[in-house]
């Protein structure tokens, strides 16, 4: 029961960082010749007060399961203990500032702006300080956690794009006299080379990753373990988001050419952007689960 | 750009072909004074060197005698009168004793969470002749 609570907590909040900082992050970056689409400023309000109350959550829950005991047992001693004694408590207390900087923004200010952006982005660079990432020592130790932080920087800014394109392909479906489809074909021929760019990003961090975290030459003995296999299953969600990236790729550039009809190309990049992003769900989800469980017996 | 983005990324992914690539497992003891199994005259300090750096607030750790030479009814019996330190960067603990070990079989039971959150659970026996 408390490994699925643990498990349901980590996807809920690596989801939230990640499309908080991604979807931010894009917007402001690669979405200021596109018109876009009205984003319920509550909507935001909530994501961003739920991060900060998730990551809490799941450090006294993960205290909890380090110590042997039920979250109820914790004592202050014990939380105040991990909290400022070790680094995955540091990071921790890192994180819920950043969090706690960005919701003060998102409220008061604008939900979308530049600072909230950089402290998103600053919370998600701490994750790497807990996990499989935190265990290496030294140098390398330090050079794993950035270049994590890098793989979940870049996958945040793909999964932020996915999701706005998504978002404007949808409004373009239910409000089509509103919509600019002309806007948003082009703009998503025009992040073609930046999604490369990332995919390529997420595609060498990875295999960092995995080199830093089980060794690259005992890859075929890990994937007969558990982890090796939920490995395997990312990694075949990650090349079907590629597949569906080509496809609306490939509209898009058709679209560009004037090549085909705007309802029948429209319909496609919505089905193609919504299986991308139902994948890019599926794939946070095996990452909760993988930090979990131990690569090797 | 992009071409020399990707250049310098892939550079650093071939350095880790290099790189001292630490295989993951779970925490255990590597080493322990006095060692697994171990027959000994006295014990003064037990030591146990850790696979990995634990986070120390999480650790637990108890000596306990399990069995007395000619007292074949011994039950467990907690040792109580040592204090703990850890070095080398939280991998060694060392159980310094008040007062050396009478004659007995001893188990050193810990439990403790790496730096990556996983929690753990072993023990090292010896005897005290």
């Amino acid at each position: 029961m408390e490994d699925w609570l643990t498990m349901a907590l980590r996807f809920v909040h690596y989801a939230l960082l990640l499309i908080l900082f991604g979807g931010m992050a894009f917007r402001l970056v690669g979405l200021r010749q596109v018109d876009t689409v009205e984003i319920s400023r509550l909507l935001i309000g909530i994501a961003a007060l739920a991060a900060p109350v998730v990551t809490v959550l799941l450090m006294l829950i993960g205290i909890a399961v380090m110590m042997g005991q039920a979250v109820v047992a914790l004592d202050w001693a014990t939380v105040e203990a991990m909290l400022f004694t070790t680094d995955m408590g540091w990071a921790f207390l890192a994180r819920f500032g950043f969090l706690i900087v960005a919701l003060g923004v998102v409220w008061i200010s604008k939900p979308l702006s530049g600072v909230a952006v950089m402290c998103y982005a600053f919370a998600l660079a701490t994750l790497p300080w807990s996990g499989h990432a935190a265990a290496s020592e030294g140098g390398w130790g330090f050079f794993h956690r950035l270049n994590d932080a890098l793989h979940l920087l870049a996958a945040g800014f793909w999964i932020g794009a996915i999701l706005w394109f998504l978002l404007l392909a949808v409004q373009a479906h239910r409000a089509p006299q509103q919509a600019n489809p002309d806007l948003l074909l082009k703009g998503m021929h025009r992040f073609a080379p930046i999604g490369v760019v990332l995919v390529s990003i997420v595609a060498i961090t990875g295999i960092i990753n995995a080199e830093l975290i089980f060794g690259l030459n005992i890859t075929m003995s890990v994937t007969e373990q558990p982890y090796g296999q939920i490995l395997l299953l990312k990694l075949a969600l990650v090349l079907l988001m590629l597949c569906s990236a080509a496809c609306h790729a490939r509209y898009a550039k058709r679209w560009t050419r004037s090549m085909v009809g705007e309802t029948d190309i429209l319909k496609a990049v919505r089905i193609s952007l919504a299986a991308e992003f139902g994948l890019a769900i599926l794939v946070i989800a095996s990452v909760a689960l993988l930090g979990m469980m131990m690569p090797t017996e | 750009m992009n071409f020399r983005l990707i250049m310098v990324t892939a550079a650093l992914a071939l350095a880790t072909v290099s790189a001292p690539a630490p295989v993951m497992a779970h925490t255990k003891v590597v080493a322990s004074t006095p060692a697994q199994g171990a027959k000994v005259a006295s014990v003064r300090k037990v030591t146990i060197t850790f696979s990995e750096a634990l986070l120390v607030p999480t650790v637990g750790v108890s000596i306990v005698m399990t069995a007395m030479p000619g007292m074949p009814n011994h039950g467990e019996m907690q040792i109580r009168n040592f204090t703990q330190s850890w070095s080398d960067s939280n991998r060694k603990l060392t159980l310094n004793l008040k007062k050396p070990l009478v004659a007995g079989t001893y188990e050193v039971r810990w439990q403790a969470a790496g730096a990556d959150g996983h929690r753990m659970k072993g023990k090292v026996n010896f005897i005290v002749k």
